[in-house]
């Protein structure tokens, strides 16, 4: 799964949150790592509504003048591979914990 | 550069996104544009944008050619039609060489149309034990039909009425489920093994 992806998906583990918002978290939670702009948001954004791991709870009456925002929550599909790839980072960190040469304990 | 001009001037280079991308999100992308000069400033927020704009553009163009492919779903349903209509040459042709070429191109369609169904589902999601119900449904439903066909009143007598196109059916079917059982819980191990690995 592409980083960007990963770390929306994992931004709303939170609960749904707009564009924007979500942009800034993956900011933060990546350390700076993961700085989407705005073509790399929605275009993420739309692979995750079209994959069903998200989907957009703002209807279309709310989406007018200032208040113009799309909000996005986890699927229960989307919450699950949240959770699966949470998983597989932590056995992944758990797997290099106990290499010595890096910086690990031996097991 | 003013906020304005800045916005006005990412609204222009906005429009170089490809039709249904932008048609969907130009007024977001603009609005998240501005969100970003309002709290970054436009020094900080253009080098990202420039980088942003050179990776996503040909990358929306990209993606919108590869989704012009048929998506799984036509696979499947056309896989699934082609399995129908071998059956159905197949009994209607009646005994020879062609009902094997019929049913073989039914099993073949069945496998494409599972493998089509799979690949449309999100990833980690993978129906876990329906790969081991449908090679047990296939292995008793090929079982019944051997029972029926080797034990009295049939054993090696013609079956009455509609019995023979019955016993096609089911015969199909039981191979059908099992090589569609075998190739998902193939698929499944596969996948598992790679996301272990």
């Amino acid at each position: 799964m592409p980083a960007a992806s990963m770390y929306l998906l994992l931004a709303l583990l939170d609960g749904e949150n707009h564009g924007y918002a979500l942009m800034r978290l993956v900011d933060e939670q990546s350390q700076g790592a993961v700085h989407m702009g705005p073509g790399t948001l929605y275009g993420t954004l739309n692979r995750l509504l079209a994959d069903d791991l998200i989907v957009e709870t703002t209807d279309d009456s709310e989406r007018t003048g200032n208040e113009r925002r799309r909000y996005y929550r986890l699927t229960q599909a989307g919450e699950r591979v949240a959770h699966i790839e949470l998983a597989r980072l932590r056995t992944l960190v758990d797997r290099f914990r106990t290499i010595p040469r890096i910086g690990g304990a031996p097991a | 550069m003013t906020a304005r001009r800045s916005t006005a001037l990412y609204r222009h280079l906005s429009a170089l996104y490809q039709r249904s991308f932008r048609d969907e999100y130009g007024e977001d992308l603009v609005a998240t544009f501005t969100e970003q000069l309002a709290d970054d400033g436009a020094t900080r927020v253009w080098w990202s944008t420039f980088r942003d704009l050179v990776v996503s553009v040909p990358f929306q163009y990209l993606e919108a050619r590869m989704n012009r492919r048929p998506s799984p779903q036509t696979v499947a349903e056309i896989s699934t039609g082609v399995t129908v209509a071998a059956v159905v040459l197949a009994l209607v042709a009646g005994t020879g060489p062609v009902v094997g070429v019929f049913l073989l191109a039914a099993v073949a369609a069945l496998v494409v149309a599972t493998l089509a169904w799979k690949a449309a589902r999100p990833v980690g999601l993978n129906g876990a034990n329906r790969w081991r119900t449908m090679l047990v449904v296939g292995a008793a439903l090929l079982a019944a039909v051997l029972v029926v066909i080797n034990v009295p009143p049939y054993n090696g007598k013609d079956l009455p009425g509609p019995g023979w196109a019955l016993m096609m059916l089911s015969l199909v079917s039981s191979v059908a489920l099992i090589v569609v059982g075998l190739t998902m819980g193939i698929a499944g191990r596969s996948a598992q093994h790679t996301t272990a690995s």
